[in-house]
């Protein structure tokens, strides 16, 4: 475990919890928060009747997390009916990814959770009418800049986020689940083929169990920007539990990476979860996934990097390397997606628009006091 | 313990190393800063508020200069809250108010054991004033003149309505104002204490008024709302009080709530039963003591 | 437009609430988080359809009777517009009876 977490701990033995004293829980809380894990963990102690054995002040925290939690899984499962209804119209098949695929599925990693957008995949020829589909229901793009136009859909593998005008939500489209400019490129009408529906669930889709944990490990550690590299590896932990009662899960999960050239993210997914989240994976499975491992003199410094990066990332948690961790695996995943003769005017370009941001900067002297 | 028994030094001290930790209402703050004006701002405006042992807080709060050239050239002050900085950066003069408004957003976000209303909180004989208001409606004036004038502060800026209880919880901070409500209350109260006004181009003066020592004394006392109350300046008019409908009430606290759209279903509820239990009205209002009185009066009524 | 050969009712989904004082009407959807303030007429279908009352006719009777108006054409024309927009607001669903 990184030095100070805290919270990694907690999460897999919530019965510590009452051993806890106040400056214990100053701590867990905290660093909870920065890693959008705060009502996950609330979560996980509610359900095993350990909440009143948390202090009062924060086991207000935790309860307002769940508050918060419960609010948007509802808003998201609204959204996804909503979505479902304006493809419906425009006779659009899709399929739900990430977060939302978790609230309609009934997943695990669905309690707790906190989300900014829903993603979902739509076949790249019928983009045009997804588009409009939603359009005419609401969703208008969001980038009206010709450069990140261009960037989403020339060189990614999504259009330009779309938002609801009225209700502000924010829709992610994928055509594909990495861009055409990145290394690994699992083949969309594979992964299409294989979604399945959600069991009452009112014509909404998912990916398969084993393309969903494909999808998360990928995303964790080949396209993200590792913001909440904790709470991501914290869902794939809770996947692999959940799919992985079906002893059928495994040889299909091993399969189905090769098929798809997805065997590196699954080695760093499998190595990690069994490393600092003590998921019960099977050691032939372990190995087996292994044999895409990196090569011998790269593993030891991956492992420095993302032991970094994966924890709470809090002060307390810091160590000298971890921002210099964090901005490597950024570049890295940046690299992953784009050729370097693209990434470097891109990067240049978003460090810009940082600088100086089109919108204003939020004042809160009028007295409104509302975050951006 | 308060902040004014603290001896000389020691509050700038704990800013700089290792925080203060203060009680403010319901929740423990622990705030760094090696900024003056906020060792300032503190001690001159929140002399009443308890200092507490290091045990948790529920809000971890940094002013400090931002990282590189704005250090010097031009230098400013960046909020910080759990080590990460919501807002852009403020003038370093704006420190102290900056620390307020970053502490209400706080509240606003977190505290969802309560419904959270953009109101002021004013209470007496028992009954709380919940006054919701834009900016530029005397909202700030009107309160700091009643607790001048006897009113108890729960609150100028954020009204806490415990979802438990459905009672106000007070959380009593300083009373901004601005322009030329800051003139206006020096003459209306002129023992009250005003902090030196800030300069901010675009809304003019900022001024902070401590609130009673008695407000501070009883932050612990929740009280049962009794009134929801629209006041609007206008110069020179004529007082009206005037019934507004229960369900037009009921809009306008939802418009003015901070965290109703997390609470669901719970915060409709919440509001439906503020609404229930509080006359309604809108006070137009042209002269500070003549609204003072008017609010006396109704005080009175219901006792 | 409903089919002759189809009749439709009105029900109010599962977790929608609502509040009227003095014949105004306040609401809640919780899937959109979306609170309404309701004109009149439909404050009226919405405290009607939540009594129990389903049908168009009885609805639109009940409206006449409830806020003194004339059951004539032009108020049916006002219902269905309004049961419309609370259908499209979530506040109450449509279903064939």
């Amino acid at each position: 475990m990184a030095a100070g977490d805290h919270l990694t701990p907690l999460l897999l033995q919530p019965e510590r919890a009452p051993r806890l004293t106040l400056a214990d829980w100053d701590i867990v809380v905290r660093q909870g928060r920065r890693a959008a894990l705060l009502a996950t963990l609330a979560t996980r102690l509610d359900d095993r009747h350990l909440l009143k054995t948390v202090p009062e002040r924060p086991r207000r925290h935790l309860q307002a997390a769940m508050a918060i939690a419960h609010r948007h899984a509802a808003a998201v499962a609204w959204e996804a009916g909503e979505i479902g209804r304006a493809l419906a119209f425009g006779d659009v098949p899709f399929v739900l990814l990430k977060g939302a695929a978790y609230v309609a599925a009934h997943l695990p990693p669905a309690a707790g959770r906190l989300f900014s957008d829903i993603d979902i995949l739509v076949e790249k020829g019928r983009l045009a009418d997804a588009e409009q589909a939603l359009l005419v229901h609401g969703w208008v793009t969001t980038h009206h800049d010709p450069y990140d136009q261009r960037y989403y859909r020339q060189w990614m593998h999504e259009l330009p986020p779309l938002r609801h005008v009225r209700r502000q939500t924010v829709l992610d489209l994928h055509h594909a689940l990495l861009p055409e400019t990145a290394r690994l490129h699992p083949d969309p009408a594979k992964v299409w083929a294989a979604a399945v529906a959600v069991e009452g669930g009112a014509g909404l889709r998912v990916l398969c169990p084993a393309d969903m944990v494909l999808h998360s490990a990928t995303h964790l550690f080949f396209d993200g920007e590792l913001d909440h590299g904790l709470r991501d590896l914290v869902d794939l932990d809770a996947l692999l539990r959940h799919f992985g009662n079906d002893p059928a899960f495994w040889p299909r999960l091993l399969d189905r990476a090769d098929e798809l050239g997805l065997g590196r993210p699954l080695h760093y997914a499998l190595r990690y979860t069994t490393q600092r989240l003590a998921t019960p994976v099977a050691a032939a499975v372990v190995r087996s996934a292994a044999r895409a491992a990196p090569t011998p003199l790269a593993a030891p410094l991956m492992d420095a990097l993302f032991s970094r990066a994966l924890a709470p990332d809090h002060p307390t948690c810091a160590t000298p390397l971890t921002p210099l961790a964090r901005f490597l695996l950024y570049l890295r995943a940046h690299y992953l997606r784009m050729p370097l003769h693209l990434l470097l005017p891109h990067l240049l370009r978003k460090a810009w628009m940082r600088r100086h941001p089109e919108r204003p900067p939020a004042r809160p002297l009028n007295g409104e006091l509302r975050e951006e | 313990m308060k902040v004014a028994d603290l001896p000389a030094g020691a509050v700038a001290r704990r800013l700089r190393h290792g925080g203060l930790d203060l009680r403010l209402g319901p929740f423990i703050a622990r705030i760094e800063s090696p900024i003056p004006a906020v060792t300032e701002g503190i001690t001159q405006l929140w002399a009443e508020a308890a200092v507490v042992e290091r045990g948790f807080a529920d809000f971890h709060v940094r002013l400090a200069p931002p990282a590189g050239l704005r250090r010097w050239f031009r230098p400013q002050v960046l909020f910080e809250f759990d080590g990460a900085a919501p807002f852009l950066p403020l003038p370093r003069e704006q420190a102290f108010a900056f620390l307020e408004w970053g502490l209400n957003w706080c509240v606003a976000n977190h505290a969802h054991q309560y419904l959270v209303i953009h109101a002021a909180a004013v209470e007496r004989h028992g009954g709380v004033a919940i006054l919701p208001a834009p900016p530029g409606s005397g909202k700030s004036t009107l309160c700091a003149g009643l607790i001048a004038r006897g009113w108890r502060l729960l609150s100028d800026e954020l009204t806490l309505v415990s979802l438990a209880t459905g009672k106000v919880a007070p959380l009593p901070r300083p009373v901004s104002l601005k322009n030329e409500s800051i003139e206006v209350i020096r003459r209306f109260a002129p023992d009250a204490v005003l902090s030196a006004p800030c300069h901010d181009t675009t809304k003019g003066n900022v001024a902070h008024m401590r609130p009673p020592a008695t407000s501070t004394a009883r932050d612990g006392e929740e009280a049962a709302a009794a009134w929801i109350l629209f006041p609007r300046f206008r110069a020179g008019a004529p007082l009206e009080l005037g019934e507004r409908s229960r369900a037009r009430t009921f809009m306008a606290v939802v418009e003015n709530g901070f965290n109703y759209h997390v609470l669901g279903g719970d915060g409709f509820d919440a509001v439906a039963t503020l609404v229930d239990r509080c006359g309604c009205f809108d006070l137009t209002y042209g002269d500070l003591t003549e609204a003072v009185a008017t609010m006396d009066r109704l005080a009175q009524e219901q006792q | 437009m409903a089919s002759a050969s189809v009749i439709h009712g009105w029900t109010v989904p599962p977790g929608v609430r609502w509040r009227a004082w003095e014949g105004e009407v306040v609401a809640f959807h919780p899937g959109s988080g979306d609170t309404h303030l309701l004109a009149p007429i439909a404050g009226a279908l919405l405290e009607a359809v939540a009594s129990g009352i389903t049908s168009k006719e009885a609805l639109l009777r009940h409206v006449a009777h409830h806020l003194d108006l004339p059951s004539d054409d032009a108020l049916a024309a006002i219902v269905e517009e309004a049961l419309a927009t609370l259908v499209r607001r979530g506040l109450l669903s449509e279903d064939p009876l």
